[in-house]
C-alpha cells in the first residue's frame, strides 16, 4: 500500500499535467479560430488528461481494494436477502428459489448419467457394428443359390393366378 | 510607431481592421452558438421519436432453426448464393447479436450477404434463471454443435465457416479445436485467447484475489447485465461518461448521427444475463487460470488443445480494444496448428471493429475476400 505522501503526490501530478496540458492547449491558441472551437480544444486536452489518470487510478491498490469491498458487500447483501427470503417462503410453506435450484441441479445430474449412460451404449453398438463388419468381410463369398424355376403363364393361369388370388376355404 | 512601407496610418488602419474584422468574427460565432444552443435545447423533447424508430437489425432474415432459448437466423440476400460453405456468425453472450448487422450502412453481415455467402447468426437468446446451470459445454458443444449440424444438414456442405466476435470468438476456437472435422475456415474478430497479462482492466479486476467468482455465483445466479455494464462502463469513464454525452449534444441536430447514436446506444443498454456457470468458467478458468493458453481449458469431456485447430484462420483485431486488447488475441495464431493464418489490425475500439466506418470501408471487403479465396464456389457461380 503507497503512503500518504505518494497519494499526495500522485493527486499534485494529476492536477499539475491537467494544467500543463490546457496550458500547452492555450498557447497553440490561434486568434482566427472562433471562441467555441478553441473551448473545444480547451476540453478535449482536459478530458484526455482525466481519462488517463482515471485509468491509472482503477490500477491502483487503492481502488482494487475499494473493489473487492464493494464487491464482497453485495454478495453478502446478496446472500442474507437470499436467506431472508427463503426463510420466510419456507415459513409460509412456499417454494423458494433454493428449492426450485436444488430440482434443477438433481434433473441435470440426471441428464448427465442418462448421457453418459446412452454414449456408454453408443460406444458398444458401434464396437459391435465394427465386428460385424470385419466379419462380413472376412467371410467366405456366399454361393449364389440356383435360380427357381418359374411356372409356365399356361399353368399359373389355370391355378387361378397363384395364392394371393384364391378364394377362401368358406366361400368354396 | 509606424513600420514598414512608411505609411503608418494605413498600417495602424490595417491592424485596427483586423482587430475588429476579428472581434466581429468571434461575436458571430458566438452568437450562432448561442442560437445553435437554443435550437439544440427545443429539439430534445423531440429525440424521443428518434429514440423509437430504432430498428434492431437491418437484413432481412430467417428464423431457420431453434432449440430451447438459442435461435439460428439465416438472411436473405439479393443475389442468389455464391459460394458453397455456409458462414455462420456466433455472438458474445453478454449482448444482443444485432450489432453485426445494426443499420444497412453499418452491417457487417451485409457485407457477406452482398458477396453471396449463405450467411448464418446463432442468437444465444436470454437466459432465464433456469439456465444458470448450463455450461460452457453445454454451449459449445451441445447449442453451437446443433446449430453447425443443422446447417451442414440444411446446405448439404460438409463444414461451415466460422466467425465468432469477442466471447463468441473464444468459444468458436473451443468449438473448432475439438470439431475440427466441420470447420473449413475460422475467422475470430477480437477474441481473448491470453489472459495472462495486466494490460487489460478487466483482467487486473477479475483476478483471483478480488474477485470470488463462485461466491458471487452461488449468491446471484446468472450474472447479472447491470453489473456487467456498469464494468464495461468503467473501463473508460471520462469518455463514456461525459465525453459521449457532450459529443451527442453538441451533434444533436444531425440527424443521421442522431439515429446512428440511438442505434448505438440501444444496443449497449440492451444486456442480458449470463448464464452463472458459464460466467464462472469464463472468469475462473480464464481470465483467472488462464487455461486456454496452457492447454488445459476442460470442456465436459474434452480438453481444449488450440494446436488441434488446422484449417485457415483470420484473426482480426482492435488497436483501440479496451475490452478484448490486441495482446490478448495475437497469441492464437501461434497456438493454432494451421498453417494458412493471418491478422489483420485495425485502427478502432471494440466496437468500431464491427460498426466504424474504417472497418466498414477497409476491414470487411479484406475478410470478404479472405474469405472467399478459401471457399469454393457453387456450380455454374462466378465469384464476385
Amino acid at each position: 500500500m503507497d503512503s500518504m505522501f505518494d497519494q499526495a503526490q500522485r493527486f499534485t501530478e494529476m492536477w499539475a499535467d491537467l494544467a500543463a496540458r490546457m496550458a500547452g492547449s492555450g498557447l497553440a491558441f490561434n486568434p482566427d479560430t472562433p471562441p467555441p472551437d478553441a473551448a473545444r480544444q480547451f476540453r478535449a486536452a482536459a478530458f484526455q488528461t482525466l481519462g488517463q489518470h482515471a485509468d491509472q487510478f482503477m490500477r491502483s491498490p487503492q481502488f482494487l481494494e475499494m473493489m473487492k469491498q464493494s464487491l464482497e458487500a453485495a454478495i453478502t447483501f446478496r446472500e442474507q436477502m437470499n436467506a431472508m427470503l427463503t426463510q420466510g417462503r419456507h415459513a409460509t410453506e412456499g417454494i423458494a428459489r433454493q428449492d426450485v435450484d436444488s430440482v434443477l441441479v438433481s434433473v441435470r445430474h440426471l441428464e448427465t448419467r442418462i448421457l453418459d449412460g446412452l454414449e456408454t451404449l453408443t460406444g458398444r453398438v458401434d464396437a459391435v457394428a465394427q465386428r460385424l463388419d470385419a466379419l462380413e468381410a472376412a467371410a467366405p463369398p456366399k454361393k449364389r443359390p440356383p435360380a427357381k424355376k418359374k411356372a409356365a403363364p399356361a399353368a399359373k393361369k389355370a391355378n387361378g393366378g397363384g395364392a394371393a388370388k384364391r378364394a377362401p376355404k368358406a366361400e368354396e | 510607431m509606424a513600420t514598414g512601407n512608411g505609411n503608418g496610418n494605413d498600417n495602424r488602419n490595417g491592424i485596427g481592421a483586423g482587430v475588429q474584422d476579428r472581434a466581429e468574427r468571434w461575436a458571430t460565432s458566438l452568437a450562432d452558438a448561442a442560437a445553435a444552443n437554443f435550437s439544440k435545447m427545443a429539439r430534445l423533447p423531440f429525440l424521443w421519436q428518434h429514440a423509437q424508430r430504432v430498428r434492431k437489425g437491418s437484413t432481412p432474415a430467417d428464423v431457420v432453426y431453434e432449440e430451447d432459448r438459442v435461435k439460428v437466423l439465416r438472411y436473405r440476400g439479393e443475389g442468389p448464393v455464391r459460394y458453397a460453405t455456409p458462414v455462420v456468425f456466433v455472438f458474445a453472450m453478454v449482448n444482443r447479436p444485432y450489432i453485426l448487422d445494426l443499420t444497412p450502412e453499418k452491417s457487417v453481415i451485409a457485407h457477406f450477404v452482398r458477396r453471396g455467402f449463405d450467411t448464418y447468426l446463432l442468437d444465444w437468446g436470454v437466459p432465464t434463471d433456469s439456465d444458470r446451470h448450463l455450461t460452457l459445454n453445454d454451449h459449445v458443444n451441445g447449442y453451437l454443435l446443433n446449430a453447425v449440424e443443422y446447417v451442414r444438414d440444411s446446405t448439404g456442405a460438409p463444414q461451415v465457416s466460422l466467425m465468432g466476435y469477442c466471447m463468441g470468438g473464444t468459444m468458436s476456437a473451443m468449438f473448432t479445436s475439438i470439431h475440427q472435422r466441420l470447420v473449413r475456415n475460422l475467422i475470430m474478430m477480437a477474441a481473448g485467447i491470453d489472459f495472462g497479462g495486466a494490460d487489460g482492466l478487466l483482467q487486473l479486476w477479475t483476478g483471483a484475489n478480488i474477485f470470488d467468482v463462485d461466491r458471487f455465483v452461488a449468491a446471484f445466479g446468472n450474472c447479472p447485465p447491470t453489473f456487467l455494464q456498469t464494468a464495461f462502463l468503467m473501463l473508460k469513464p471520462v469518455a463514456n461518461l461525459v465525453e459521449k454525452p457532450l459529443n451527442f449534444y453538441e451533434r444533436m441536430q444531425d440527424e443521421q448521427f442522431v439515429d446512428d447514436y440511438f442505434a448505438m446506444e440501444g444496443w449497449l443498454n440492451d444486456n442480458i444475463p449470463v448464464p452463472g456457470e458459464v460466467f464462472r468458467e469464463f472468469v475462473k478458468y480464464l481470465y483467472q487460470q488462464n487455461r486456454l493458453m496452457k492447454g488445459t481449458m476442460p470442456l465436459g469431456k474434452h480438453v481444449v488443445n488450440l494446436k488441434n485447430v488446422t484449417c485457415p484462420v483470420l484473426n482480426l483485431m482492435a488497436r483501440k480494444d479496451d475490452l478484448v486488447p490486441c495482446c490478448q488475441s495475437l497469441p492464437f495464431n501461434d497456438l493454432v496448428g494451421s498453417t494458412d493464418r493471418r491478422t489483420i489490425e485495425c485502427n478502432a475500439g471494440h466496437i468500431g471493429l464491427a460498426v466504424g466506418s474504417k472497418a466498414q470501408k477497409e476491414l470487411w471487403p479484406q475478410a470478404c475476400d479472405w474469405l472467399a479465396e478459401r471457399t469454393d464456389l457453387l456450380p455454374g457461380a462466378k465469384r464476385a
